[in-house]
């Protein structure tokens, strides 16, 4: 088990190299002098510029500068924000924890709501019970998340005034974004659960489980749950990414300070080291939680491990 | 599942071979969308859409862009349907032109996410090896950046507006059909057929086209209507952010920005253009489940 560990986390390594490397190129991918974008709109004699130029290395070779980025990135530099001055670093870590609440607890709402669907219409197979919850999972493919959630806004802090509609702390300001983006997120999730539950339903060893005189809850949770749940799993990693993106957005409606809205708002105020940390930030997030994933399903089916 | 063919009919040899020749591969398609209560629903909302959408000029007596300071903010009424903005702009007429622009979007990003996407996936598969080992990681880092970030990622390139974001969406949603064409290449690859067509002297470009490409119809239709869909919303949320279409353009992710800071004042400036985006990605997703049933059901999630 350790092994595989190992192996996982070494072979995510020029995963992360290639991405950091990606987002190093941001910045002369832009069009115009890079110095030029990193002093903003105020006006520059061209002698500013080149010293500009000059201390940022932009005048030495592409490959050496990558390297400097390298370097700086292990030390957790990365860059000065154009429009506040505040270290990128300091900028990401103070909005860290309200997108860590928002995507903890839209995570817990889009398991809740994704299982409880998928079970229930895959119980239910061919009932009204069946289709209404799968009308709800595909409504949740269609809705556009912004829309949900100014609706959600509209009604419960507008209209009813049960819950504050932006900000960030406390658990009432938690409320309307993670319903919304775990809603969002839960429609996949239920539409597979449905079908993988179904599948292992026909199996033999389930019949088995049944004819033993095994009662019916002990056989979903022992024997359909548990084999359903490995690729259940490998969904709710792809999903964690659909949720990454959909914070970003619900992170703008609600106006909450995460890091979804700081890289709006910096790719807004063409803030390009600002875009470059949050971007490089969500993707080593994403590769960590895809990390994760595998782990589990290595201890969730001891196949994977002994491969 | 097939036609039954009537007694009376057999007698008659012509008449017998009627049937099978309906059976072709787009026939049984066909014959298997009808069947499918959803794609027939979707198909009918998106054919109206469409009409609508083509129609616009003839369905309001409003102009998309012209201003009525003095009917402003008014809610639905029998003048103005979907109510009024906050420069006295009929809704309904803004969300009418909105879907030629948003229906258009979704297209045009698909469009060219399959053009990129689908040579990619061709040469990676077909010539294996290096290329294909070098081409794949390409995808791979592409698909490392969840959902609308890598199309964030170009926006902060290009800079704002409704081409780049349709650019931005197209580039991102390429990787899912390099692979999935990629997969269909390397099963048809070993077929006899292909032997047969590089026997007889066939170029590489033309045994690509020819012999391999159509293998991967089936997959890329499933995918690209569906994916139509997505794209809807994807560019919808990019325009919302203010990182697509800028006003005064009637798109509908733009049409809910818009709506955005008048919530308290003007709900239906935020509610109507966001059910039309439903509407559409329904009746889009509906028709692409069937298609998908119709046409390869291991596609199933």
């Amino acid at each position: 088990m350790l092994q595989y560990l190992v192996k996982r986390a070494i072979l995510a390594v020029p995963t992360m190299l290639a991405v950091s490397g990606l987002v190093f190129l941001v910045l002369y991918l832009v069009p115009g002098d890079p110095a030029a974008i990193f002093i903003g709109d105020r006006p520059a004699t061209p002698e500013r510029l080149a010293q500009i130029r000059h201390v940022m290395g932009l005048d030495r070779p592409l490959l050496s500068q990558y390297a400097d980025y390298l370097r700086k990135l292990g030390r957790g530099d990365l860059g000065r924000s154009i429009h506040t001055n505040a270290s990128v670093h300091s900028e990401l870590l103070s909005r860290v924890g309200s997108s860590a609440e928002l995507a903890a607890a839209a995570f817990a709402v889009a398991t809740a709501l994704g299982l409880g669907l998928g079970l229930v219409s895959a119980l239910r197979r061919g009932t009204w019970v069946d289709a209404g919850a799968m009308l709800v999972a595909l409504g949740g493919v269609s809705m556009p998340i912004f829309w949900l959630a100014s609706m959600l806004i509209f009604v419960f802090s507008l209209k009813l005034g049960w819950f504050p509609a932006t900000g960030f702390g406390g658990w009432n300001r938690l409320v309307l974004p993670s319903l919304a983006l775990g809603f969002i997120s839960s429609a996949t999730l239920a539409r597979l659960v449905r079908s993988s539950v179904l599948d292992i339903l026909g199996q033999p060893y389930v019949t088995t489980a049944r004819s033993k005189g095994l009662r019916e809850p002990a056989v979903i949770r022992r024997h359909v749950m548990r084999n359903a749940l490995v690729s259940i799993i490998t969904v709710m990693g792809l999903q964690f990414g659909t949720l990454l993106s959909g914070a970003v957005i619900t992170e703008t409606v609600f106006a909450r300070p995460g890091v979804g809205k700081l890289l709006v708002d910096a790719i807004l105020n063409k803030d390009i080291p600002l875009v470059q940390g949050a971007v490089l930030f969500v993707a080593v997030v994403y590769i960590v939680v895809n990390l994760l994933v595998d782990i589990s399903y290595a201890y969730l089916d001891p196949r994977i491990r002994y491969q | 599942m097939h036609t039954l063919i009537p007694a009376s009919a057999t007698s008659d040899p012509r008449a017998r071979l009627r049937p099978s020749s309906l059976r072709s591969p787009w026939g049984d398609v066909l014959v298997q969308l009808a069947r499918s209560r959803g794609a027939v629903t979707g198909g009918i909302i998106l054919a109206v859409l469409l009409v609508a959408a083509v129609g616009a000029p003839l369905l309001t007596p409003y102009d998309s862009l012209s201003m009525r300071p003095e009917e402003r903010l008014q809610p639905p009424n029998r003048a103005h349907l979907f109510g009024t903005d906050v420069f006295g702009r009929d809704l309904w007429t803004r969300v009418l032109y909105g879907s030629r622009i948003s229906l258009r979007t979704g297209v045009i990003s698909i469009t060219l996410a399959v053009a990129l996407g689908v040579p990619l996936g061709l040469t990676s598969g077909y010539y294996g090896g290096s290329v294909d080992r070098l081409l794949m990681r390409l995808v791979d880092l592409m698909l490392t950046f969840p959902g609308i970030l890598l199309a964030l990622v170009i926006i902060a390139i290009l800079g704002p507006n409704l081409l780049n974001a349709m650019l931005a969406v197209g580039i991102s949603a390429s990787p899912t059909y390099a692979r999935v064409v990629r997969a269909s290449v390397l099963g048809a690859r070993e077929q006899v057929y292909v032997d047969a067509a590089r026997a007889i002297g066939c170029r590489d470009g033309r045994i690509m086209v020819r012999h391999i490409l159509p293998n991967t119809v089936a997959p890329i239709i499933v995918l690209g209507t569906l994916g139509v869909a997505g794209a809807i919303i994807s560019a919808a949320a990019l325009s919302y952010l203010g990182l697509g279409a800028q006003p005064p353009t009637p798109e509908w992710g733009a049409l809910l920005s818009e709506g955005r800071n008048y919530l308290r004042v003007a709900w239906w400036m935020t509610a109507f253009p966001g059910l039309a985006i439903m509407i559409a990605v329904l009746a889009i997703n509906l028709l692409g489940d069937g298609l998908r049933d119709a046409l390869d059901p291991r596609l199933r999630p």
